[in-house]
């Protein structure tokens, strides 16, 4: 089997790893994805006073040039929004900070005993107004975009694409789970243990899958977790009600061409509920969906597991 | 000679009584006629309409309503979407591996993990 090098370091309120098949190699992967991850999180951070979202969200209603970051981000996110037919939506910002998520995970309340109010449907991602040939955007008053749910996927795949044939053999890069693959993968593809978490021990880790190509990426229930008013909320907003989304699933695992295509696809299928296993045969996109009870279902040709 | 009983059916009737049979006759095959057309022309009507509608349902996002069933090993029911091998994915237990084969017990460790974040 192909001995395969690998880094870990912090980056936006999660762990990024980056794993390549020649160990002369990690070392510029990993600069590459230091470099461009701090890129994001400068352009794209909702929490961070001196981002370029953050200028954006102060003066409502005006065109804003973006630098080629924050426009591809939101590009991004606007694609998984009508991809996804709005379910995936980067308007949910404000019902985001209305449930309580309103600071980077690690510096929230957990337990906010103040009631939630003013809860509803988000604006949706059609009242962003784009000039393509400017790159501005205009971001209505009352509209706050959160790009949470696409960004690190979206990066991790301009990761490997930046790479490109500047490396020999094969790249990998997972951006807190969301994963994307370029070159030769090792001998028998990458193998991806599936958790509940991205960050759970080895021991506890479920079946392993080996990827061959495009992306992987898992949406789920069991982080980000938080209580406001008595209620408990997850990070998936669904933007229908503006609440955190009716749990059906524990976690949906979804492989793709792209990691911002199963990325979308995972978030997706948390909000779809029950009706996720059909949206994703008919996406063709392969997948394993998980309940709280540890029961699973498998679509589109994701391989059977041997326990 | 006697006349062909089936040419004379035919021929067209002399006298009042003649005329008045050969114009029933004739309207009774006229509107079996339209009869046969209209039941043809409503068959290919109504298959049109079934596969547009069966079509439709396949490339509109489900509902709880037209869901198809999924058994929980994975099977896929009624779409007509058959589970094929992905281009993407598969089982590090069936590559040949040895150990590794059929066995989740000795799957190989994996190299990164997937789950929420």
């Amino acid at each position: 089997m192909t001995t395969v090098a690998s880094e870990r370091f912090t980056t936006l309120g999660t762990t990024a790893v980056i794993c390549t098949t020649e160990g002369d190699e990690l070392e510029l992967a990993t600069q590459e994805a230091r470099r461009l991850t701090a890129e994001l999180d400068l352009a794209a951070s909702r929490f961070r006073g001196d981002s370029e979202l953050q200028k954006i969200s102060a003066e409502p209603g005006i065109a804003h040039e973006l630098s080629a970051t924050l426009w591809t981000v939101i590009d991004q996110a606007l694609w998984a929004a009508g991809y996804t037919d709005g379910l995936v939506d980067p308007t949910v910002g404000e019902a985001m900070a209305i449930l309580g998520y309103s600071a980077s995970f690690a510096d929230l309340d957990l337990d906010d005993p103040r009631p939630v109010v003013k809860l509803g449907r988000v604006p949706g991602y059609r009242a962003i107004r784009r000039n393509a040939e400017k790159k501005t955007i205009t971001v209505p008053e009352g509209v706050s975009l959160d790009l949470g749910a696409t960004a690190k996927a979206g990066c991790a795949d301009r990761i490997v694409a930046s790479l490109g044939t500047s490396i020999a053999g094969g790249v990998l890069v997972s951006l807190g789970g969301d994963i994307a693959i370029g070159g030769s993968p090792p001998e028998g593809g990458w193998q991806v243990g599936i958790a509940a978490r991205h960050d759970d021990p080895l021991d506890v880790v479920g079946p392993t899958i080996a990827l061959h190509h495009g992306g992987l990426a898992s949406s789920g229930v069991a982080a980000r977790r938080w209580r406001k008013g008595g209620q408990e909320f997850h990070h998936v907003i669904d933007p229908t009600t503006g609440r955190s989304a009716e749990v059906i699933w524990e976690t949906v695992t979804v492989a793709g061409p792209t990691c911002l295509i199963a990325n979308s696809a995972s978030t997706a299928s948390i909000i779809l509920g029950e009706d996720a296993p059909a949206w994703l045969a008919a996406h063709q996109l392969p997948a394993r969906l998980q309940r709280p009870d540890g029961s699973v279902v498998l679509v589109g040709g994701w391989p059977e597991e041997n326990r | 000679m006697a006349a062909n009983p089936r040419q004379r059916r035919h021929r067209t009737p002399t006298g009042q009584d003649g005329s008045r049979r050969y114009l029933a006759m004739r309207k009774i095959r006229l509107v079996t006629a339209w009869a046969g057309a209209m039941g043809i022309a409503l068959t290919g009507l109504f298959v049109s309409l079934a596969s547009a509608a069966s079509t439709h349902a396949a490339s509109t996002t489900p509902t709880a309503s037209n869901q198809s069933p999924v058994s929980p090993n994975g099977a896929y029911g009624s779409t007509g979407i058959t589970p094929t091998t992905s281009p993407y994915v598969s089982s590090p237990y069936n590559q040949g591996q040895g150990g590794y084969q059929n066995s989740y017990s000795y799957s190989p460790p994996p190299q990164v993990v997937t789950g929420a974040s």
